[in-house]
């Protein structure tokens, strides 16, 4: 078998599993009897029955105890590193050292110098590195900074070198000088839009937390400023529990600004929602003075622990997670500068429900303005490909003025505005059942093609079936059908809360779902529409009790505002099993090469 | 050495205590891995399972009995498919003319 012919292959295979079952005395006879019957297969199974015992002898794939090179020795002071003169060591992390270093040229002027330690591949990093850094070098936004290059040291550890950044980490700055509430938020602003600037040159920062976003006061203003881009994704590894522990058991990674996706056992698998969660995760530890997950339980459960945490338990709302700090809780308001009720009073009215979307009817407003966020912040293709379908669904009631029969395309007719103001969005089945005249239904099906070149932003947020045609229906042009909030809403969305709110609002958009998981499946009493707002492929509604686990794992289920039913945002929860299940995902998961993030559409 | 404990198997159901990560780190050179990587990705299109098991197995360093007891089904089968699966690969990195 001297290539491999994937029919020759799959024809070998049942043999060879046989032949592989058998002790090994016995094959030569067994392989004989083969060859009686078809000699070319036969051929081809000993062929690769020759390959299994090298590979046997060779132990290959399996593990061979190769030794750690020796680590190397210290930096010092003094020591230069490419066009870098070492000149003072400001940090020491899980990952390596930091850096203060002179760069002689081209131009004079202080930079840090990430060193990583010793076990990655340097070639790899730096090769990542470069595939990365045309858009890195796009990259141009005050609140993001700017990465310079990345090098291998004389020992043959990979740095980075970037611009530094004399600052201090947005949480500790933000404590330390006492900021309210609003100021945090407005620094905050500042820090989406320096991601929100990176997604859209398409690189994903992929480990946000405090101490990667320094605050400075620059010409009397402050700004935070993201270190580090690129440098996660060049030194990404599979999320093991080698590289979250030391030897000695010491955590090294930080998982509590972790996504869900990233505590995956792939670790690859992100996009810019990865960085919009852990986003939330800042903000919400800088609003309530905590973080969602405790972290002394976090990391109690060891590395299957913490997985199963960020990925499956639902944070404690903030309101809630600040009602429980206990004597803590005055103290945090004190740095805010405000008392412990009023704090709570600000995260119950304002900010529970963007840092944290539940089912409280309290909040249940707030469905529509997320289902809505999520699509902005989240728009998908603005045009539909010609090929691809969307569905839609009517939750609210339709108005019928007239009938159609079962099997009428539907897609002819919709059209017009909507029975009420509330946003809707959905997909399902034809029903298949017919209408008559002054029917109103309560859930409709309706399948229909976007034509090639039609914008999804125009579309209507609302429809009405007409139903006053013949019923054989003439069927006009393909119509798009889905919509999920209206302009005029969107507009007041914009303008009404102010700035702040809507930054917090665009950027929380992905948190919120993320933080919420949901349950895999939905309780027996509630309907449940679902929605995509990513590609739209997988809408479709589920019926009560429906496990949702199958579903792809990046759709965002809504559901929108219904009058018998709660509103309720929810991710998609992926268990482990699942995730093995799944097994495209897992052949193209657990690699070592990174794969890109999705780009910002 | 670290993550080498084994599985601890447990009443009712099955617990991961511990995952091997030394294993590809140890056994092969980057360029190497990255050709196994490659020529998984080839063996993902034509034979998932296949490709799945040498994932977990090399790749994410599951025992075979781990695996077997994540897909429920024998040791002895995970085995065999790892072992045909290594032997794809090996012909794969080997040979010039993947299909």
């Amino acid at each position: 078998m001297p290539t491999l012919d994937p029919n020759r292959w799959q024809a070998a295979s049942p043999y060879l599993d046989q032949a592989l079952d058998l002790p090994e005395q016995e094959r030569a006879a067994w392989l004989k009897a083969l060859r009686a019957q078809n000699p070319a297969l036969a051929a081809d199974v000993e062929t690769l029955l020759g390959e299994h015992d090298t590979l046997s002898r060779r132990k290959f794939l399996e593990d061979g105890p190769t030794p750690l090179p020796p680590s190397d020795p210290e930096l010092q002071a003094g020591e230069t590193i490419g066009p870098y003169c070492l000149l003072q060591r400001i940090g020491e992390g899980g990952m390596g050292e930091v850096w203060l270093a002179d760069q002689a040229s081209p131009v004079r002027r202080q930079v840090a110098l990430k060193v990583i330690k010793q076990g990655m591949d340097t070639r790899q990093v730096i090769a990542r590195f470069e595939a990365e850094r045309q858009a890195l070098a796009l990259m141009d936004h005050p609140c993001v900074a700017k990465v310079i290059e990345a090098g291998s040291t004389p020992q043959g550890k990979p740095y980075f070198a970037m611009e530094y950044v004399r600052g201090n980490p947005i949480t500790d700055y933000c404590d330390r000088h006492r900021l309210t509430p609003r100021e945090r938020l407005e620094l905050f602003v500042l820090l989406c839009e320096g991601v929100q600037h990176a997604h859209q040159k398409a690189i994903i920062h992929r480990d946000l937390k405090p101490s990667n976003v320094l605050v400075v006061e620059q010409d009397g203003r402050l700004l935070p400023k993201v270190i580090d881009f690129g440098v996660a994704k060049a030194t990404a590894q599979r999320l093991t529990e080698k590289t979250m522990f030391t030897e000695l058991g010491v955590l090294i990674g930080t998982p509590e600004y972790m996504s869900p996706e990233q505590a995956g056992l792939t670790g690859e698998d992100v996009d810019t929602r990865t960085d919009v969660y852990s986003l939330g995760v800042i903000l919400y530890e800088m609003l309530v003075g905590a973080l969602p997950f405790d972290p002394k339980e976090l990391r109690s459960g060891g590395f299957e622990g913490i997985r199963r945490m960020i990925r499956e338990d639902e944070p404690k709302r903030p309101s809630t997670r600040f009602a429980t700090l206990g004597e803590r809780s005055g103290e945090s308001a004190r740095r805010r500068r405000t008392d412990p009720s009023s704090l709570l009073r600000l995260l119950r009215g304002d900010l529970d429900w963007i840092a944290h979307f539940t089912t409280d009817p309290v909040v249940a407003g707030a469905a529509n303005a997320l289902v809505y966020t999520l699509t902005v912040t989240n728009p998908g293709p603005s045009v539909v490909p010609a090929s691809q379908a969307v569905t839609v669904v009517d939750t609210l009631p339709l108005e019928t003025g007239g009938w159609m029969a079962t099997g009428t395309d539907w897609s002819c007719a919709i059209s017009g505005t909507g029975v009420s103001g509330d946003p809707y969005v959905a997909s399902c089945d034809w029903t298949g059942a017919a209408l008559g005249v002054g029917d109103s239904a309560d859930v409709l099906t309706l399948t229909g093609t976007v034509d090639a070149g039609t914008a999804l932003t125009s579309m209507s947020n609302t429809a009405t079936v007409d139903t006053t045609t013949d019923p054989t229906g003439p069927n006009l042009s393909n119509t798009v059908m889905t919509g999920v909030i209206a302009e005029s809403e969107l507009t007041l969305m914009k303008s009404g809360p102010g700035s702040v709110m809507r930054g917090v609002v665009d950027a929380l958009a992905y948190t919120l779902t993320v933080m919420n998981p949901g349950p895999s499946v939905v309780p027996a009493s509630q309907t449940v529409t679902v929605v995509d707002t990513l590609p739209l492929e997988t809408s479709g509604w589920m019926a009560a009790g429906t496990d949702w686990s199958p579903m792809a794992r990046s759709c965002t289920y809504t559901l929108p505002r219904h009058p018998s039913s709660t509103a309720r945002v929810a991710r998609l929860p992926l268990t482990r099993s699942e995730h093995m299940a799944d097994s495209e995902r897992t052949a193209s998961g657990c690699r070592w090469r990174s794969r890109g993030g999705r780009s910002p559409t | 050495m670290h993550g080498s404990s084994t599985p601890r198997s447990v009443a009712g159901g099955f617990e991961i205590t511990a995952l091997r990560t030394d294993v590809a780190e140890n056994a092969v050179d980057g360029r190497e891995l990255s050709q196994i990587s490659q020529a998984l990705d080839e063996l993902a299109k034509m034979d998932p399972p296949l490709a799945e098991i040498v994932d977990l197995k090399f790749f994410c360093g599951f025992s075979f009995g781990e695996i077997a007891a994540l897909h429920g089904i024998a040791e002895r089968t995970v085995q065999r498919r790892w072992q045909r699966g290594r032997i794809y690969l090996h012909l794969s990195i080997r040979s010039s003319l993947l299909p």
